[in-house]
């Protein structure tokens, strides 16, 4: 996994959380990189998942949310380096349509290690559509947080529902989205 | 905040700022191994790049190159059909493709200026066919249902209506062939002007089976018409008659009126024949006088026979060209095909068989004969003859009879008669049949030789046993005409050292019939080779006063038929008389033959006749038999009345 994903999640513990609870996650968390995270880099997603566990238990509050919050806080900087590669979408469904064909073809030339999940678009029409996450990861939450941090970025208000249908091969998920 | 927090924060911060160096140098790291593999892909694209520039230029080169050969063979290309288009003009002809499936023409090259269509593609092959005229359009059709069927190539001449709106004949040639990226079934070929050529070729070809004179078709053409004729009779079992026709004595017409009459006469009659184009199939001229007709086979015979009597009846009277009129006088012989002959030559052969029982007649005027059981008979006899003959005359198994001949001056064997004998003869035949028959068939040549060559070999007997008496031999008209006669005596003579003047050749009037100029000159020259001229058989056929003064001879030999009466008849007895007289006047000596009585001879010795022949002294006898009649060896007159008689 990429070394933004953590360096953004820390820069997240730091700003939301403040440095105690940042130290006590980082102290907490027996880390095979020791959290020294560099946006090039690539780490295990196991160590995002850890962090996730100990923030949990450091705050109180569930797994879930901490992802979705990750998701929103990430989307903006995601968009960015989006951005930096000319990619530019009419708004939140039209990137989320074109996430499969186009933003991941990118990203693996950028990176042709990175290991994406899949996004299966059903269209419901211009205004509603349903993804069929799936993933080796379980980060489906994550993946609600930067739809929803994407309809945010485009101003757009968004509605997500998950439903998940795991199978024991692979994450599934599908995650319906709707502009109202 | 505490100092506990501002510891931990402070600590936390000391432990990020570790963290960040950490990172950094991982980053450091990172980015030099990313920088050391970008290097690594930079070169590798140089390289990349280098060997693509290689790749592009080698393809530029090979696409340059191409081009190249593109524009070659294009210009090629340009100037193969400039050049085709400038055979076609040449050649003065016009390529055609005809597409099977849209049963489409596409026309290309001189088209305009032979057909009037401009050269163009996709013509409806009807509206072309339309130009085809209409006896060639099914042989075009079929020709090129053949090629679309078995492959097979075209090649027919046709007439195409021209430019000028008539037809003239092209040659058409194409193969069965394949066009377009689809390859498309077609039929290609050309379309080549000929016309001039083909008239020259009908022309040649008008020339060489019609008679000139007259237009009708000749022997050659009538030829290969009979083998179509007789097959397609065969075939349907259909027979049918044929004539032919020949004009009695034409030459005598040409004789009295010139060639340019006779010719007109030739020309009319042959008209006269197309008269009967609607109950003839073909009409041909064989030869000078010769014509040949074939009825339709559903004109019977008994109508061609009447239809033969009708054509006599119209050339009795037939107007020349100055005006006069003519009996054209006509034999003609009608025989069946098959029935009568299943070729041609054995139809003709029948045909031929009744013209001569015909000619047989011609002194009566025109005939019309039906071959018939009794002419097949009579040919079958001649046929039988004539190849017994031929052997005979390879195994040289013939032998002379002599008969004498006295000189009622010196009353005394002066020489004899050599007549042609054939000891192993069939009883059923008569010598002057075999003599006919080997006149007609040019056997009389072979025979002739041998004849002469028998003759100088007694004649040689004779002088060496000393009797100088001379020897007759008949020479036939037919020989005159062939053979080289003054060589062939000459020859004999030196070969047997025999004295000319104990020769003599004994010629009938026929021999008037033939070129009396050249008769005149062959007889002077056996004359001044010393031998004797005799005519024979005086006074039964052609008796030419003219020609007789005109030939150089010595003796006038008057028929049989003649002396017959001699004795009894007065009239014949008058008519000796003139011929001696008239001889003798002319310094002929006259020699009567078939005498058999005393009152002959009496009667022809008192009329001053010279010499004596006939059974009254001798039957004709052979060689030893001759020599020792009593008197013909010896020089001492012979008592005749008392001696010599018919027994001997």
């Amino acid at each position: 996994m990429k070394g933004i994903i953590f360096t953004e999640f820390i820069e997240l513990v730091e700003t939301t959380f403040g440095y105690s609870i940042a130290a006590a996650l980082l102290d907490g968390c027996d880390l095979p990189s020791g959290g020294a995270y560099t946006a090039v880099g690539t780490y295990d997603h196991e160590e995002v998942l850890t962090l996730v566990g100990q923030l949990q238990k450091l705050t109180g509050t569930p797994a879930a949310d901490l992802l979705e919050a990750y998701g929103q806080f990430l989307f903006p900087k995601l968009a960015a380096q989006m951005e930096s590669m000319s990619l530019k979408f009419d708004g939140a469904i039209d990137l989320l349509c074109s996430l499969e064909n186009i933003i991941h073809k990118e990203v693996i030339k950028l990176y042709p290690d990175a290991e994406l999940p899949s996004f299966k678009i059903q269209n419901i029409n211009s205004q509603e559509i349903v993804m069929e996450y799936r993933s080796c990861r379980p980060f489906a939450h994550l993946a609600k947080g930067l739809i929803s941090g994407c309809g945010e970025y485009y101003q757009q208000t968004l509605s997500v529902s998950m439903k998940h249908l795991d199978t024991k091969s692979e994450f599934f998920t599908l995650i319906s989205v709707r502009q109202s | 905040m505490t100092q506990s927090s501002i510891e931990i924060e402070l600590s936390y911060l000391r432990k990020k700022i570790s963290r960040e160096k950490d990172a950094r140098m991982q980053a450091e790291v990172l980015l030099e191994r990313k920088s050391t593999e970008l290097f690594g892909i930079n070169q590798r694209l140089l390289e990349a790049n280098q060997n693509l520039d290689v790749i592009v230029a080698r393809r530029t080169q090979a696409l340059k190159t191409s081009t190249k050969r593109v524009e070659v063979t294009s210009d090629e290309l340009q100037n193969t059909v400039n050049r085709l288009n400038l055979v076609l003009d040449i050649a003065n002809a016009v390529t055609w493709l005809f597409d099977v499936r849209n049963q489409t023409m596409d026309i290309a090259g001189k088209s305009q200026s032979l057909l009037g269509i401009e050269p163009t593609r996709g013509i409806p092959a009807d509206e072309l066919l339309l130009r085809i005229h209409k006896d060639d359009a099914p042989g075009l059709i079929d020709e090129l249902n053949l090629s679309l069927k078995k492959g097979k190539a075209i090649n027919i001449r046709c007439r195409i209506l021209s430019r000028c709106g008539s037809y003239r004949w092209f040659l058409i040639n194409g193969e069965l062939s394949s066009f377009g990226a689809k390859s498309s079934l077609c039929v290609i070929g050309s379309c080549i002007e000929m016309h001039e050529q083909v008239e020259r070729e009908r022309e040649i070809w008008r020339v060489a089976n019609h008679d000139l004179l007259t237009g009708l078709p000749n022997r050659n053409h009538f030829e290969t018409q009979f083998s179509v004729l007789a097959n397609d009779s065969l075939a349907s079992g259909e027979g049918f008659t044929a004539a032919l026709i020949d004009l009695n004595d034409f030459t005598q017409i040409n004789d009295t009126y010139g060639y340019s009459i006779g010719d007109g006469v030739l020309r009319d009659f042959a008209d006269v024949l197309r008269g009967y184009s609607d109950y003839t199939s073909h009409v041909a001229r064989l030869s000078g006088d010769e014509y040949v007709v074939i009825f339709k086979n559903n004109v019977a015979t008994w109508s061609a026979h009447e239809l033969c009597q009708k054509l006599i009846d119209e050339c009795a009277t037939m107007s020349l060209q100055n005006g006069e009129r003519l009996g054209l006088s006509l034999t003609m012989g009608l025989a069946v095909f098959p029935k009568d002959g299943t070729s041609l030559d054995d139809l003709m052969q029948s045909v031929y068989s009744a013209v001569q029982v015909g000619k047989q007649k011609k002194h009566i005027g025109s005939s019309c004969v039906l071959y018939n059981a009794a002419i097949e008979r009579e040919r079958f006899r001649e046929k039988d003859i004539r190849n017994a003959l031929k052997l005979a005359i390879e195994k040289q198994s013939f032998d002379l009879a002599f008969q004498p001949i006295m000189c009622n001056e010196e009353e005394s064997f002066v020489g004899c008669e050599a007549l042609f004998r054939w000891p192993d003869m069939d009883p059923q035949w008569d010598i002057q049949e075999v003599i006919d028959v080997a006149e007609n068939s040019g056997l009389i040549l072979d025979l002739g030789e041998q004849v002469i060559a028998m003759a100088f070999a007694k004649l040689s007997q004779l002088s060496e046993m000393g009797v100088k008496k001379w020897v007759a031999i008949n020479i036939s008209p037919l020989q005159f005409q062939f053979q080289d006669i003054p060589q062939l005596i000459s020859k004999a003579l030196v070969k047997h050292n025999v004295d000319p003047s104990m020769l003599v050749v004994e010629v009938t009037e026929n021999i008037f019939l033939e070129n009396i100029t050249r008769i005149a000159a062959v007889l002077s020259e056996l004359k001044k080779m010393g031998v004797r001229v005799s005519i024979d058989d005086f006074g039964s056929g052609y008796s030419s006063l003219r020609y007789v003064q005109m030939l150089p001879i010595d003796k006038i030999k008057i028929d049989k038929a003649f002396i017959d009466d001699v004795g009894s008849g007065v009239e014949s007895q008058g008519i000796v008389q003139a011929v001696i007289n008239m001889s003798h006047s002319m310094g002929y000596k006259v020699v009567a033959e078939g005498v058999e009585t005393q009152e002959q001879l009496m009667a022809l010795k008192s009329m001053g006749c010279d010499y004596i022949q006939g059974y009254f002294f001798s039957k004709p006898v052979n060689f030893d038999e001759l020599i020792k009649l009593e008197g013909f060896n010896k020089a001492p007159p012979l008592v005749l009345k008392t001696h010599l008689g018919r027994t001997l």
